[in-house]
């Protein structure tokens, strides 16, 4: 017995243990979890988009309105491009008033409001919400970037 | 070392022997367990800040921890670290190292003989605990730990050997094992005599905590033949494939039957850690579901109304300190100093009536954690749904469920929290009895002993109770 | 054995007179304005008699809040800033019920909450009774055991 104790407390050279396919697989199982959610965060960074396959040219945009502020706070597309935006809001009904495309709109919490238009100028365009929700309503506003193509 | 209590070896079953003895069970569970925690981080990074519209939040708080509060440590114990993802990158880089450098550790780095305890476990759920308020409510927030545990997880599996981490510093760790040993089931040896036959008479070479070719060694520096507690045995299942004499079983067993048992060690760091898991679901039930929205609000460190400042929070921070490290070990102080006096002897100390008696708590503290989060559930459930099919909040639809509308369950809430209350108040006045028989000599002596316990455990109840009835 | 017939009699005894207690009091009708704010209500306990008719004039102070109460089932959502919502039903169930907030107004709004306490509140008296009285006759019961 005092043999093989020793035996134990030497955290010495340990035999190999033979690992099922799972096992010997497991760290690119992790790293390709990984490497999908950083490529998720990274691209939704970048675009405030999630990546959806389509046509070129047109972009489609989820964007939410809650109390008080939308999700996401900025959308980006390239001049020329469709842009295609799928408004909810989670809470309250809410406003959606896009000046620069004379684009107005109402959303209730159990709708989506499609709104479409083409981002022909290139600026910062803001929109903002002009349906009473609550004291922070006159500060709710989000913004359309458009950048030049190229 | 004997535990006199019924038990049944489930590994009698053939197929269930062959699942849990199979190397692809637990990668396989570690990677589905792996994938959703992965999403909450993304979800709660890029996602919508609104807590209830997050897959973060929801899935975190409302469906997992919950699901580990009302299912998996009561009926199967330390069950959750035998597929706890977050410390699979860590635990695969350490498995890499062993393999190169034959050792499980970077520097020959020993876990410090003074932290092998729980001390610092206490102090990293006390910390996670506090900021429960923005925890629970802020995605953002619930990534960021999600992040915070992983990689410190990693870290620690890097520079220190086997399941380190697991055992000294994970949060959660500190709410599973302490009540595993309330659980019907447990890991034991069949037969012990096996394991003392020495090597030179045929006797094993103690693969069960050095490895062999068939497993790993005990992750969790537990020794099988001298196991007596589930508190730190994680249900990795190592042992069961390293064990040359298949001498080592899956019991199921009678509710917290260790506890009534003499033979485990009652150690000072693990009655504190019955104490403060005691008090913080009291704590959770009156700062969450209690009237006071100032504490919330003092509580809520993203502020968001202009009269609350730091002094306001740092007085939440003591205030929660307090009744956690103060006022709930401090009430269990005095009734160890009334049970010396009311028993009548001098020999058995107060420090020791502390120490033993703070283990009756475990049923107790595990009721009011069940009680909180069945409250949780029946309120919050129709989260999980809508979450589900707009993980991000930002208007997906995938299962069709984004607008069901919130449907509180609440009519069996107050009679359920009573009969949390009650079956915690008896099954913990047993354990206590049992501990309290095991070291007074005379029966009677234990009984007066026991009465300030009993009047602090039912009215710690009581208050409980009235939050919710 | 003795002690907890002694203990639930008690009990059952004291809820008896409660029962009957209550029967003999006048209804009134219980006016209350209720603030709701982020996170909270004011005054956030509101206590009433069993058998009252109770009125709630609920306020938005800043963002759209909801009301709702455990076990009444009494529920209006969106109720918006300048634009007070009331809701009255007869209290006839005794017992503390939790008010909730229904329209997510923000980041703690799963816990903002209020308590309705209907008087008197035999289902607290009554646990507090059970409970000790668990407590009481477990102590009586080891005392008096012959072996052990």
């Amino acid at each position: 017995m005092y043999g093989s104790i020793s035996k134990v407390i030497r955290l010495g050279k340990q035999t190999k243990v033979k690992k099922s396919w799972v096992e010997r697989f497991m760290s690119i199982f992790i790293l390709i979890i990984i490497m999908l959610a950083v490529y998720g965060v990274v691209y939704w960074n970048e675009t405030s988009r999630f990546p959806v396959l389509g046509e070129e040219d047109t972009k489609v945009f989820y964007v939410t309105a809650l109390m008080w502020e939308y999700y996401p706070t900025e959308i980006r597309v390239l001049e020329g491009d469709n842009v295609i935006i799928h408004l909810t809001s989670i809470d309250v009904p809410h406003g959606f008033y896009l000046e620069a495309w004379n684009i107005t709109s109402n959303v209730s919490p159990n709708q989506t409001e499609t709104i479409e238009f083409t981002a022909d100028k290139v600026g910062k365009f803001e929109f903002y919400c002009i349906f009473y929700c609550g004291i922070g309503h006159e500060d709710m506003r989000a913004y359309v970037v458009v950048e030049e193509k190229g | 070392m004997e535990q006199p209590y019924k038990r049944r070896n489930l590994l009698k079953n053939k197929l269930l022997k062959r699942i849990i003895l199979s190397r692809n069970l637990q990668p396989i569970a570690t990677l589905l367990a792996f994938a959703p925690f992965i999403f909450v981080a993304v979800t709660g990074i890029i996602g919508i800040s609104s807590g209830a519209k997050n897959f973060s939040v929801v899935f975190t708080w409302i469906l997992w921890s919950v699901l580990l509060a009302l299912l998996l440590v009561p009926f199967l114990g330390r069950s959750w670290c035998f597929l706890c993802p977050i410390v699979w990158p860590g635990e695969l880089i350490q498995r890499k190292l062993w393999k190169r450098f034959g050792s499980s550790k970077l520097m020959n780095l020993r876990w410090p003989k003074i932290l092998q305890n729980v001390w610092l476990q206490i102090f990293i759920f006390i910390f996670f605990g506090i900021w429960m308020v923005v925890l629970v409510t802020q995605p953002f927030v619930t990534a960021i730990a999600v992040i915070m545990l992983i990689t410190g997880a990693t870290v620690t599996f890097i520079l220190f050997p086997r399941r380190s981490f697991c055992r000294y510093l994970c949060p959660p760790g500190l709410f599973i094992g302490l009540y595993s040993a309330y659980s019907p089931i447990e890991v034991r040896v069949k037969d012990r005599n096996i394991c003392l036959t020495p090597t030179s008479e045929g006797g094993c070479e103690k693969e069960c905590y050095s490895g062999s070719e068939n497993g790993y060694g005990c992750p969790w520096f537990e020794f099988p033949q001298n196991m007596v507690s589930n508190i730190d045995c994680g249900l990795c299942t190592e042992c069961f494939k390293t064990c040359p004499r298949d001498n080592i079983a899956l019991n199921a067993r009678p509710f917290g039957a260790e506890l009534k048992s003499e033979s485990m060690r009652r150690k000072p760091d693990e009655a504190w850690r019955a104490l403060i898991l005691l008090a913080f679901p009291l704590v959770y039930t009156a700062v969450l579901f209690g009237p006071w929205a100032w504490i919330k609000s003092w509580g809520d460190l993203l502020l968001y109304t202009n009269s609350v400042g730091m002094v306001q929070h740092f007085f939440y921070i003591i205030l929660i300190i307090d009744i956690v490290l103060g006022i709930i070990p401090g009430l269990h102080l005095l009734a160890s100093m009334g049970s010396k006096l009311l028993s009548g002897t001098k020999d058995i100390s107060t420090k020791r009536l502390f120490v033993n008696y703070a283990y009756a708590y475990i049923p107790l503290g595990l009721m009011l954690w069940v009680g909180f989060n069945f409250s949780l559930l029946m309120i919050e459930w129709s989260y999980i749904p809508v979450v589900l099919s707009d993980p991000f909040g930002a208007g997906w639809n995938l299962l069709g469920t984004t607008h069901l509308p919130w449907m509180p369950i609440a009519l069996p809430i107050p009679i359920a929290e009573v009969a949390f209350a009650l079956s915690g108040v008896l099954l913990s006045l047993k354990v206590g009895y049992n501990s309290l028989i095991a070291i007074y000599p005379n029966r009677k002596q234990a009984v007066r002993a026991l009465i300030p316990f009993a009047i602090l455990t039912t009215a710690i109840a009581i208050v409980y109770v009235w939050f919710y009835i | 054995m003795l002690l907890v017939l002694i203990v639930i009699g008690i009990a059952v005894g004291t809820v008896g007179m409660g029962l009957a207690a209550a029967q003999q009091q006048d209804s009134y009708v219980k006016q209350f304005t209720l603030k709701a704010f982020r996170f909270g209500f004011e005054p956030a306990r509101l206590v009433v008699n069993q058998g009252d008719i109770v009125v709630i004039t609920i306020e938005s102070v800043d963002a759209i809040h909801g009301f709702y109460i455990e076990d009444y089932e009494v529920r209006q959502d969106f109720i918006t800033p300048g634009s007070p919502e009331t809701v009255s039903f007869v209290a006839d169930r005794m017992g503390m019920f939790r008010i909730h907030c229904s329209t997510i107004c923000g980041s703690l709004h799963p816990f903002m909450m209020a308590q309705l306490e209907v008087q008197p509140n035999l289902r607290f008296i009554g646990s507090f009774f059970v409970i000790s009285g668990l407590s009481v006759s477990f102590i009586a019961y080891v005392w008096m055991r012959k072996e052990d």
